[in-house]
């Protein structure tokens, strides 16, 4: 038994560098939880700073289970997972109390399907990607990958959460890339989106038409494609207003006050100059540890979920803010990196569908920090107060370091 | 025309993206952060909001007259940021000067925040309006420096019952670790005994939050956003059994004493009075003990913190012969025909235990020696009822146990058995003596005052044992009051012919010549009782007084005891008879 495990820790090079990494991350996090909550007389400490130690140490030991997994384990049980994230989607919808369903409750713990449920959606992709033939992927076989976000997509935006479903589509548009999706199925994708963004203003989509006629004629497709193209996108423009009033009154105003058209200072832009604020005020070097005026005193109520962010911008500065920076970068170069070096598809695909979802959650919640990004609440992996999103987190990496360690087998 | 990316190239473009995207944000945060940091820290600067917390309302206490017994009065503390404090420690000397704290007594209460810098620390309760006025004049030096109402117990009746309701004090760190997740915070004030301690989860409320914003040297500039201030809920009212005649009464009866009265109704087991003598004032705990007169109080060798009436364990002297008489009726070792010679004394071997009365009782049967309180006819009847018996009988009417009233701190007091004594003296280390001793409520015997007073009860209802209990009903938000519940069951073992013989006996004792309890004794209400003058190395004998009355269907029980105060019959049956007679004479609610 003991030179089996010897064998494990010898047949497996792992990735130190990146263990470090996540390592770094993760104090850094807790470092945060603790300035945050501390300074808050009204959220009890011991409870919540223990709890998402409980957290912690669950993601722990889930990391530790894939890291030495086969690696088969993963691909055979990809649609498996797939479907039972999908129920876990439904059963929440369905079985939960109040206006917003998001949680499984666990006793004290609570559970977010969706955060499961974008890690198993991006093994079903890897696997069925990693069985179509490589570097010609055809818009036909699209479909299936469309339909295989579409899914999760739709239950989590009924819950109602736009964060987290747009995660979905950086994981498919990243993945289908990998998978070698051509240059121009990739327009193809991309024109929709813009007809549906373009929508909004009459002399904007007009003129979006016009390129996109033109562009039909110089690449000299057939003329029902063009037809197909021009019509899809015609409706699609009409549509957007009307999918707009569907959105949450809320989730419409945080894209506005985003786009500036509309300002309102105690409401949803409030946490937005909050949180600036915090993080412009900590200046070079930062106001020291548990030393944020802003962190301290404003009540932020997404302080250490969403925003946590900010504390680190407040109290650590400049200088902090750049090495926490420079270690996910770091981080994420080494993902892309082991998804090159992997000589097996699949786990190509799945290095880079983790690095995809990390890198993503990763920019809109930095960015919203600082008023780049509308406020989405999609949590900062590894930092934000969360038990769902740090055990995510921590299974993600176990999956590319798993991949990292395994990359010269077939 | 369809191209496809190499695998480098993907790996390529992922990677440009990536640092596309870090430039962008390192550009976002050197914009932030480094050009315009020093606009923004004074934007910070300027601009805060302050969250403080807002004591509730404590639950009122009520006797059941529904008088209020205690209640809540305003008072302002002086509260520091000691975030402020760092930034200006010239301040110590400001304030020691307003509040005439020393500079290290301010620093030790600010050191000892653990907490968040920005949370305000208590550095001085209830201030007086001296220091009020003075704080308000200084504002301008003071920053971060504010002060805050918060209710204040107080008292307004002029009763003590200070063991009942019981004293407030902050809460320490072992309550803290053991009251987690209950909402405790640091600072808190906490009951520590009586009502106060065991019902304080009902009496204290829920806190209440309140943001203001502040400037930049930390005074108040309004109130921010109203709508996120959480508004306090005051705690449940209380309503005490007891009440404050006969609780008055008994705390006159007994003042400079040493002593415990209890009172209870003996249909349901209400306390109707609980005085523990000496007792202490509440008002001082009200607004922080100081450090001396607290060590006054728990240095005192009279243990005036010492709740008598439920903790102090003491030998019950004759008043449990009523246990030894019951133990042989029920057994059926004696009945009221058989007759015993006192003498004066009685010889076991040849050790001679005397009775009270050097020239004896003559020939006495049970009642007689009830009402005379003989102790060579007790003597006798406990060897032949014998320890193992007693403990049996003991143990049926819960002496060893606690009466489980719902205060803190209760005894059980000590019931000594085979077990216990061989352990104590050893197997055969012990013998008849001790039995002998014992039959007459000396020796290891203890009891508490409560545990005698139901024993009263329990008499004087055949049989029926109502579990005492001073709280009476707790009123809930919509102000409906809840009664507690009355919980009686029937002791084991003793038949109700057994009951009537200790009755018959004990009328005796108060109601005809001869009787050692005639103290007691009121017009139109036929108390019964049992006196005890026990014996104990501390000085005088300690003098006990058991009774109930009417003697159909009681309605009241009282024990009480005198430490060191005398013969029973002589100093406590007094009392309990001007206590019976207030009872009887006023109506009572019951």
């Amino acid at each position: 038994m003991r030179k089996r495990f010897y064998n494990i820790f010898k047949n497996l090079p792992l990735d130190y560098f990146m263990l470090s990494e996540m390592a770094f991350l993760i104090v850094i996090g807790f470092l945060c939880l603790y300035s945050v909550i501390a300074g808050r007389e009204m959220t009890p400490l011991h409870t919540n700073f223990g709890k998402q130690l409980i957290w912690f140490f669950l993601g722990f030991v889930i990391f530790l289970f894939i890291l030495f997994s086969p690696f088969q384990l993963f691909f055979r049980s990809a649609y498996f997972l797939y479907a039972v994230s999908v129920v876990l989607l439904l059963i929440v919808l369905f079985y939960s109390s109040g206006r917003v369903h998001r949680w499984i409750s666990l006793g004290n713990f609570q559970f977010q399907p969706s955060e499961f449920s974008k890690v198993a959606t991006m093994l079903a992709l890897a696997r069925y990607l990693s069985l179509q033939k490589e570097d010609c992927l055809k818009w036909r076989q699209l479909w299936i990958p469309l339909s295989l976000v579409i899914i999760p997509v739709l239950l989590i935006l009924k819950q109602p959460d736009v964060g987290t479903a747009s995660v979905f589509f950086a994981i498919l548009i990243t993945m289908v890339i990998w998978a070698g999706m051509t240059l121009k199925t990739t327009l193809l994708i991309l024109i929709p989106c813009l007809a549906l963004v373009c929508g909004f203003h009459v002399s904007i989509f007009i003129g979006f038409f016009i390129v996109l006629f033109f562009g039909c004629l110089i690449t000299k497709i057939s003329w029902w494609k063009t037809v197909t193209i021009c019509g899809l996108c015609f409706f699609l423009g009409l549509f957007s207003p009307v999918g707009w009033s569907t959105f949450e009154s809320y989730q419409q105003q945080r894209i506005l006050i985003f786009l500036g058209i509309k300002a309102n200072p105690r409401g949803a832009a409030y946490q937005v100059i909050q949180s600036r604020i915090a993080i412009g005020s900590g200046g070079v070097l930062g106001k020291g540890f548990m030393h944020g005026s802003q962190t301290q005193l404003r009540f932020l109520p997404e302080q250490h979920t969403d925003f946590i962010f900010s504390v680190l911008g407040e109290e650590f500065g400049f200088i902090g803010v750049m090495t926490v920076l420079v270690v996910f970068l770091f981080l994420f170069s080494r993902l892309i990196h082991t998804a090159k070096t992997a000589r097996n598809p699949f786990g190509g695909l799945v290095a880079v569908g983790c690095v995809s979802i990390l890198a993503f959650q990763f920019f809109v919640n930095v960015g919203m920090t600082v008023g780049l990004v509308p406020v989405t609440g999609l949590p900062l992996p590894f930092l934000s107060y969360g038990g769902s999103s740090l055990v995510m987190t921590l299974v993600l990496m176990g999956l590319a370091m798993n991949v990292s360690a395994q990359r010269y087998l077939y | 025309m369809s191209f496809y990316f190499y695998r480098h190239q993907r790996e390529r473009l992922l990677k440009g993206i990536l640092y596309l995207s870090f430039l962008i944000l390192f550009i976002r945060f050197f914009q932030l952060q480094v050009l315009s940091g020093s606009v923004y820290k004074e934007w910070s600067d300027r601009n805060r909001v302050r969250q403080i917390s807002v004591i509730a309302n404590r639950g009122l206490i009520f006797d059941r007259t529904n008088r209020i017994l205690v209640d809540n009065r305003p008072s302002y503390s002086l509260f520091i940021i000691p975030y402020e404090f760092e930034k200006n420690p010239e301040m110590v000397e400001r304030i020691s000067s307003i509040t005439g704290l020393s500079g290290d007594e301010i620093e030790n209460r600010i050191l000892q925040v653990e907490n968040g810098l920005f949370i305000p620390v208590r550095i001085v309760r209830d201030m007086d309006f001296e220091t009020l006025s003075k704080v308000e004049e200084y504002r301008l030096d003071l920053p971060g420096v504010f002060y805050q109402y918060e209710p204040v117990r107080t008292y307004p009746l002029d009763v003590r019952a200070s063991h009942v309701i019981g004293y407030l004090s902050e809460i320490n760190e072992t309550e803290l670790t053991m009251l987690i997740g209950s909402g405790y915070k640091k600072g808190d004030m906490i009951g520590k005994t009586g009502v106060e301690k065991r019902y304080d989860s009902v009496l204290r409320g829920e806190r209440g939050y309140r943001y203001i914003e502040v400037d930049v040297h930390g005074r108040e500039v309004g109130n921010f956003n109203g709508k996120r201030d959480i508004e306090p809920v005051s705690g449940n009212n209380i309503k005490l059994s007891l009440d404050m005649d006969l609780q008055k009464l008994a705390e006159v009866l007994l003042d400079n004493q040493k002593g415990a009265i209890v009172v209870l109704n003996p249909q349901n087991g209400e306390v109707l009075s609980m005085v523990s003598k000496p007792d202490y004032n509440l008002e001082p705990f009200a607004r922080g003990l100081s450090i001396k007169a607290w060590e006054n109080l728990s240095g005192d060798p009279d243990k005036p913190l010492l709740n008598r009436t439920i903790q102090a364990q003491l030998p019950p002297g004759s008043t449990y012969k009523l246990i030894v008489a019951a133990s042989a009726l029920e057994d059926g070792l004696i009945d009221t025909n058989r007759e015993i010679f006192c003498g004066g004394m009685f010889w076991l071997g040849t050790r001679m235990f005397p009775c009270w009365r050097s020239e004896g009782h003559g020939s006495v049967d049970i009642l007689d020696a009830i009402q005379e309180s003989c102790n060579v006819f007790f003597y006798q009847l406990g060897l032949q009822v014998g320890i193992d018996r007693w403990v049996k009988y003991s143990r049926h009417l819960y002496f060893g146990a606690m009466t489980q009233v719902d205060l803190d701190g209760e005894s059980e007091g000590l019931l000594p058995d085979r077990r216990y004594l061989d352990e104590k003296y050893g197997e055969g280390g012990w013998s008849k003596g001790m039995v002998v001793n014992l039959s007459i409520g000396q020796g290891d015997l203890l009891v508490t005052p409560i545990q005698m007073a139901m024993l009263a009860a329990v008499i004087g209802m055949e049989g029926k044992y109502p579990t005492p209990h001073v709280v009476q009903a707790i009123q809930d938000r919509s102000g409906d009051w809840n009664e507690e519940s009355v919980r009686i069951h029937r002791i084991n073992g003793l038949s109700i012919a057994v009951y009537k013989l200790l009755k018959e006996g004990m009328s005796r004792v108060v109601n005809q010549s001869g009787g050692t309890g005639q103290g007691a004794w009121i017009p139109d209400v036929e108390v019964c009782g049992k006196t005890g003058t026990a014996q104990n190395p501390h000085g005088k004998e300690h003098a006990w007084f058991i009774g109930f009355a009417p003697r159909n269907d009681p309605k009241i029980a009282v024990a009480l005891v005198i430490e060191n105060g005398g013969s029973g019959g002589s100093v406590a049956a007094p009392i309990a008879g001007e206590i019976m007679q207030l009872f009887f004479r006023k109506p009572v609610i019951l």
